[in-house]
């Protein structure tokens, strides 16, 4: 097991008026518990607003949880370095102002580790990359080449544990499906963890190994793939993959 | 003459938020995409540039332009009109105005390009704390704005002035030390905004320190519009530091600057015009100078 998560949630306050009168929560994430375990690939899917993403940023404690606990197992393993996250739009998760070498060694020289040229070409090469990207800045190189310099910076610090937030939501099809292969090859190469949120059905039936099904900050469902998508229990979830047909 | 410089100095920091208003460039922008825009663009950045290229160079290279001491006196020579021999004429001592405007050309672009330096560093530095921290470090900061925002700017700097002596470093720290408010506000907003964008979210998911966010990310991202600000701030500058001057509390005899010039030109003003027409005419290039080149940089940001 990689990581425990119990009871987790995410409460915003709702304030009313000028007085800002407290009225009520919005529970974007609501108790949510499940585990982790090693290599696993783990899909979350869910309407748009089902607290997907915010779940995302509670596991990587960028946004402080309302209750509940999120345990990495072994304990000794560090959050911010053990566990590496995509987001959805690389344009927008990418300084605009920064060429792509700046980009990726700014997560090695954030944990004070060797950055040099060589590393980063390997970073480059591992993500299929060429090195003559680097001087370029994000807005100079294609949408599939920002996702995998997106990915190349999730890798950078050697993670066990990877959160994929949507990502391959902004990407055409066929760019999509390298993504994917490579995300693929990573995982079997690296043995990564993937935690892979989409609210692409399909795309989680080919990655993913188990999933969590989620509405209202809730989950409904979780269970192995095939067990979920072919035999789905909850009324949400064949809603769910009725549209999706 | 001070007056008006009141008035350009207190717009100068108006100016700020008007342009930063997205739905009056959205208008302007529509309006004028078949016109001529990008053409008087081109213009403003031509002129502004070129104007500010000739008196960097004049400035720069002052004792290779000129043939006179701008401070020796000769009294046989005092207040000739402009001829071959003194290009722009001599004034009450003596002087050469050719000479002594191209010595005080240096001294007018340094003080501005100095005070406008320190405001946007202090600005830079009060704005991007008080938009990342937020809460209780942004209501200490911006109230402290608003309290330095209270005083009338020039009054404020004739008191400081008038309490310390007048030399051209306490003016230059004077002259940001007052002006560095409106950076401040412009940097935080921006900081505001910038700090929700996603790589942001990014950098501290990849564990990168508050600092290094906002010394790497955020202020690099907010910086062109620090430099269009920065740029008409030297326009404001330069007219302070004239007006200064010109009451006597600027920059000290003899070291020439436009505004001392122009103030020992007032009594002389019905027999020598040159004395008083040349330096004002060239406080006024200058300005719209950097008015033009501001301008061009913002519709090119």
């Amino acid at each position: 097991m990689i990581l425990e998560v119990k009871n987790l949630a995410k409460y915003y306050p709702l304030e009313r008026g000028i007085f800002k009168t407290h009225a009520g929560f919005i529970k974007a994430v609501d108790g949510v518990s499940f585990c982790l375990h090693e290599g696993e690939i783990l899909g979350i899917v869910g309407e748009s607003g089902c607290g997907k993403s915010t779940l995302a940023k509670l596991l990587l404690k960028l946004i402080e949880p309302t209750g509940g606990e999120i345990t990495f197992w072994p304990p000794v393993l560090r959050l911010r370095l053990d566990a590496g996250i995509v987001f959805q739009d690389p344009l927008l998760s990418l300084d605009p102002r920064m060429r792509i070498r700046d980009i990726l060694r700014e997560p090695l020289l954030a944990q004070r580790k060797n950055a040099d040229g060589k590393k980063v070409s390997e970073l480059l090469a591992e993500v299929g990359l060429d090195t003559s990207i680097l001087r370029r800045f994000p807005s100079q190189v294609s949408g599939g080449q920002r996702q995998r310099v997106c990915i190349a910076r999730s890798l950078a610090t050697h993670p066990k544990l990877l959160i994929l937030d949507e990502a391959l939501s902004s990407l055409d099809t066929i760019t999509q499906k390298h993504i994917l292969e490579l995300l693929t090859r990573l995982q079997s190469r690296l043995k990564l963890t993937y935690i892979f949120i989409s609210h692409n059905i399909a795309v989680v039936k080919r990655i993913a190994s188990r999933v969590i099904v989620m509405l209202e900050g809730k989950i409904v469902e979780q269970g192995s793939v095939d067990a979920v998508f072919s035999h789905p229990q909850a009324v949400y979830t064949k809603k769910l993959l009725e549209a999706a047909r | 003459m001070s007056e008006l410089a009141c008035e350009r100095v207190s717009g100068l920091r108006l100016t700020t938020p008007q342009t930063r208003n997205p739905a009056n460039t959205q208008t302007r922008k529509h309006a004028n995409t078949f016109t001529r825009k990008p053409f008087t663009m081109k213009l403003r950045l031509f002129f502004g540039l070129g104007i500010i290229i000739i008196l960097s160079v004049a400035a720069i290279f002052a004792p290779f332009l000129t043939r006179y001491d701008p401070d020796k006196i000769s009294i046989d020579d005092a207040l000739l009109g402009p001829s071959g021999a003194h290009l722009l004429g001599t004034d009450q001592l003596g002087r050469d105005l050719f000479s002594r405007m191209m010595y005080g050309a240096r001294i007018s672009l340094l003080v501005a390009l100095i005070s406008v330096a320190i405001a946007t560093s202090v600005g830079l530095f009060f704005g991007s704390l008080a938009g990342f921290f937020g809460s209780v470090i942004d209501s200490l900061i911006m109230r402290f704005v608003d309290i330095m925002l209270c005083f009338p700017a020039f009054f404020l700097i004739l008191a400081v002035v008038a309490i310390l002596e007048p030399s051209i470093v306490n003016i230059m720290v004077i002259i940001g030390l007052t002006s560095w408010m409106g950076v401040a506000r412009l940097v935080r907003a921006e900081i505001l905004s910038l700090k929700e964008r996603e790589f942001i979210l990014a950098a501290k998911a990849f564990g990168v320190s508050n600092i290094r966010i906002i010394w790497r990310h955020l202020i690099p991202n907010a910086l062109s519009a620090v430099i269009v600000n920065a740029t008409l701030g030297v326009a404001g500058a330069i007219l302070l530091e004239s007006s200064l001057s010109f009451l006597g509390l600027g920059v000290q005899p003899p070291t020439p600057s436009w505004g001392n010039i122009l103030a020992e030109s007032k009594e002389t003003l019905g027999v020598a015009w040159w004395l008083s027409l040349f330096p004002g005419l060239a406080i006024l290039l200058t300005v719209v100078g950097f008015n033009l080149l501001g301008e061009a940089l913002r519709e090119r940001a």
